[in-house]
């Protein structure tokens, strides 16, 4: 893997058939949003050797026409909602801050939970994503230093802290201190 | 590399294998990493396709 700029890295991992089903996801999401990804999915696909039932999105927030068109997209491309098959049932839960899961038709995982951007550090979060260029794709993840603070400060399972040491440890010559510092404040910020 | 160092304390044991996935990682090329963790999460694909269809 190798940093171009800033905020953009080149993987040149073989895809796991995760990989190819975020990909494919992604692809229909950002068609009608900007979008970023958190969490677990991001330290697997930097390495990190564990399995994952979820992907997790934060998408800008969407009205209810615009996210009617989204969510025709994904029933299309072969996609249901574990939450509910009513659209306007969907998109309440999303409205209320809650997030919705998706999965390919015939399967419950891995899916995919998505939620609106709804705090600061989820929006600073699709304003200043990394892009991750692989073989067949580019997705958008959240800052690395956001995942650390995340995992290290607030989420804190035995998993949680294994995702932010090998984040840690892979990255080891990239991470900025001060900004995990800095994102450490914003989500205990966040909590109060 | 440095060699993996056994511990009694299953945690510190976890510990000092994830910190040692990592540096096999940072050190060694995309392909190579990346076709042994495939082994992990393409299994679990493979598998969740039968989960919705069993009983």
């Amino acid at each position: 893997m190798k940093f171009i700029g800033g905020s953009k890295i080149r993987l040149d991992r073989v895809l796991s058939e995760l990989d190819k089903r975020v990909l494919s996801f992604t692809r229909i999401l950002e068609r009608h949003v900007e979008y970023v990804i958190v969490s677990g999915y991001v330290s697997i696909l930097f390495g990190r050797a564990r399995a994952t039932e979820d992907v997790d999105i934060f998408v800008k927030r969407l009205s209810e026409k615009k996210f009617a068109m989204l969510y025709e997209n994904l029933l299309d491309k072969g996609y249901w909602c574990l939450n509910a098959e009513d659209f306007g049932e969907v998109y309440s839960y999303l409205r209320d801050g809650l997030a919705v899961r998706f999965a390919l038709k015939g399967e419950v995982i891995p899916n995919f939970e998505v939620k609106f951007a709804g705090k600061r550090s989820a929006k600073e979060a699709i304003e200043n994503p990394l892009s991750v260029v692989l073989r067949k794709g580019v997705l958008k993840i959240s800052p690395l230093e956001q995942q650390m603070a995340f995992k290290r400060y607030f989420l804190k399972s035995q998993k949680d802290l294994e995702d932010a040491k090998h984040i840690e440890g892979v990255f080891r010559e990239h991470l900025d201190e001060k900004k995990i510092k800095r994102y450490r404040k914003l989500i205990e910020d966040e909590k109060t | 590399m440095k060699k993996l160092k056994p511990e009694g304390d299953n945690t510190k044991e976890r510990n000092n294998f994830v910190e040692y996935w990592a540096e096999y990682v940072r050190t060694h090329s995309d392909l190579e990493w990346s076709r042994q963790q495939n082994i992990v999460i393409n299994g679990q694909i493979k598998n969740s396709g039968n989960f919705h269809r069993k009983p």
